[in-house]
């Protein structure tokens, strides 16, 4: 489900809304520093009950990125 | 005018740029920094070099460092209003940003070869190379990102006394290249630029991140042989899968701004001997320039709860009150001595003709004890502060920040600060750790703020902590029952 992203990536870069999630991306986003990050990979763990890959915890650079990269893990319709 | 950076070979690499295929051998960087003198040639001046850990940053440093100005090193990405307020206090000569404020008492100047933007002060002064104490060089702030006007007053002696030490313990050689991985304005960071341009080693810089695939990438095309982090750093690299990156070239590791858990300094000790490399635990202040201690590799794992021995031409003592420990296993306040000990703090652009009020000695405010080898180890803290990311956070700061939203009372430690508000009610202190987190430029998740029906005070008035202390342990453990 999109609500659990977007649940997971207000809580771990700890935005407020209104919030454009398409164009979030890291390093360009407000907040979305590498710290925030950490916070946002444990968000999205926690939210889908998964374990992320190095190589996906390097790569989820965007809010469109992680739609695919959460896909891979778990049943995302 | 000595020379801060010593004649190696003029072929040899200094300076990268791993974003672009921008590099800098030691002799193109002597020229360069000929070039920048050029423009920065007015009589004895402060300089604030606003930095994170750009390339283009650490060619200024150099060439403020080769003139006879002092310079001051702060986060390029404090506020506005933050830049504003230490511009007024300080009124430096020459302002050195890349995104700069326009000031109406600043002009733009060429300044080649760079980004950055160059601007002086337009308004005539009085000022004269008498403002400054002949001895010193640079200023450090004593707060990453509040912008306090409490800078921590250094000399050059400091900075090549420190680094000499660092490259005696680290054995830093030609051979190494570090990859800039803390912004320069940060001692720490600065440390690892200058112990690496002294010992005639390398270092790569990268705007990217540790969490992003690019760092990594760029680390091992540039064969980079050192990495230096802070606790959070490690943290990150714990949740990457850090052993799951492939680094040929890493050779040396190094963490300190804070105490790292145990269990991840055994973790990486191991990791790096099996790999014929070296994890090193080191402690300091910049109030001591950097550096302070370090643990050797051979020490580890046995004393992975220790801040080790002082560097080389550095020694520590145990203090109680008047009182010099000699005995083992009993606390006090360590003290240390060496050259790389500050001058003193400066407030005020006054405070900058001050000589040295230290000679040598410095009391860290660090509660500590060594043991039957001789090895250092920290208990506790006498002032109330938190290091969290590795920046200093002053919990009475937070105090009157938070007093906004009512009667408060603040604890902390290294991973977050706890505030209690009398009768706040749960909107208010969701907005009051709103609040801080946007004024200390820090996580949302750094602040929690919780509700009090009374605030414990002690028999003196003042706020009991001990007792909120005990109230946030309570409730932790309602939260986790083992």
């Amino acid at each position: 489900m999109e609500k659990k992203l977007q649940n997971a990536f207000t809580k771990g870069l700890g935005l407020s809304p209104p919030i454009d999630f398409p164009s979030l991306a890291f390093a360009r986003s407000e907040g979305w520093d590498s710290i925030a990050h950490m916070k946002l990979i444990a968000a999205i763990e926690e939210e889908f009950g998964i374990m992320m890959d190095t190589d996906d915890v390097l790569a989820l650079s965007s809010y469109p990125v992680a739609i695919d990269i959460v896909k891979k893990y778990a049943a995302f319709p | 005018m000595p020379h801060f950076l010593k004649r190696f070979s003029e072929s040899a690499p200094a300076l990268f740029d791993g974003d672009t295929s921008f590099s800098l051998t030691y002799g193109e960087l002597l020229k360069q920094i000929f070039h920048c003198k050029n423009s920065l040639n007015i009589p004895k001046a402060l300089v604030f070099l606003f930095c994170s850990k750009a390339c283009d940053e650490a060619l200024s440093y150099f060439s403020l460092m080769e003139s006879d100005h002092v310079v001051c090193l702060l986060d390029k990405n404090m506020r506005p209003e933050m830049k504003e307020r230490l511009i007024d206090t300080y009124e430096p000569e020459l302002i050195l940003d890349q995104i700069p404020i326009f000031y109406p008492l600043y002009e733009k100047l060429s300044y080649p070869l760079t980004n950055l933007t160059l601007l002086k002060r337009t308004m005539p002064s009085a000022r004269s190379a008498q403002d400054f104490h002949p001895s010193l060089k640079l200023l450090l702030s004593t707060s990453g990102t509040t912008g306090s006007p409490k800078m921590i007053r250094l000399s050059m002696d400091n900075l090549i006394h420190n680094a000499a030490s660092i490259i005696e313990y680290l054995e830093i050689t030609p051979m190494d290249r570090a990859i800039a991985s803390l912004p320069f304005h940060y001692s720490y960071g600065l440390s690892v630029l200058n112990t690496h341009l002294l010992a005639g080693a390398s270092l790569v810089t990268t705007s990217t991140s540790l969490m992003q695939k690019e760092f990594w990438d760029i680390m091992n095309r540039m064969h980079c042989t050192s990495f230096a982090g802070v606790p959070y750093m490690y943290h990150m690299l714990e949740r990457i899968g850090f052993d799951r990156l492939d680094l040929p070239n890493l050779k040396t590791m190094t963490q300190a701004g804070g105490r790292l858990d145990p269990l991840i300094i055994k973790k990486y000790d191991a990791w790096m001997k099996q790999k014929n490399g070296r994890f090193f635990v080191m402690y300091g202040q910049s109030e001591a320039t950097a550096r302070m201690s370090y643990v050797p590799p051979s020490l580890l794992p046995e004393k992975a709860h220790s801040i080790g021995c002082p560097i080389p031409g550095g020694m520590f003592q145990i203090w109680e009150g008047e009182n010099l420990i000699s005995e083992p296993k009993h606390e006090g306040e360590i003290v240390y001595t060496g050259r790389n000990v500050m001058l003193g703090y400066a407030e005020t652009r006054e405070n900058l003709t001050k000589g040295d009020e230290n000679i040598g000695i410095l009391h860290t405010g660090d509660l500590g004890y060594f043991d039957s080898d001789g090895l250092f180890y920290l208990t506790g803290r006498m002032s109330r502060f938190s290091k969290i990311y590795g920046l200093r956070i002053n919990l009475d700061e937070v105090e009157i920040r938070a007093k906004e939203f009512g009667c408060a009372a603040v604890i902390g430690n290294d991973t977050s600060i706890t505030i209690y508000i009398e009768k706040g009610t749960e909107v208010l202190c969701q907005l009051c750790a709103e609040k801080l987190a946007a004024y200390f430029h820090l996580h949302p998740s750094t602040f929690i703020c919780r509700s009090a029906k009374e605030l414990p005070l002690l028999p003196s008035g003042k706020i009991d902590y001990h007792r909120i202390t005990q109230w946030e342990q309570t409730w932790k453990e309602s939260q986790n029952p083992s």
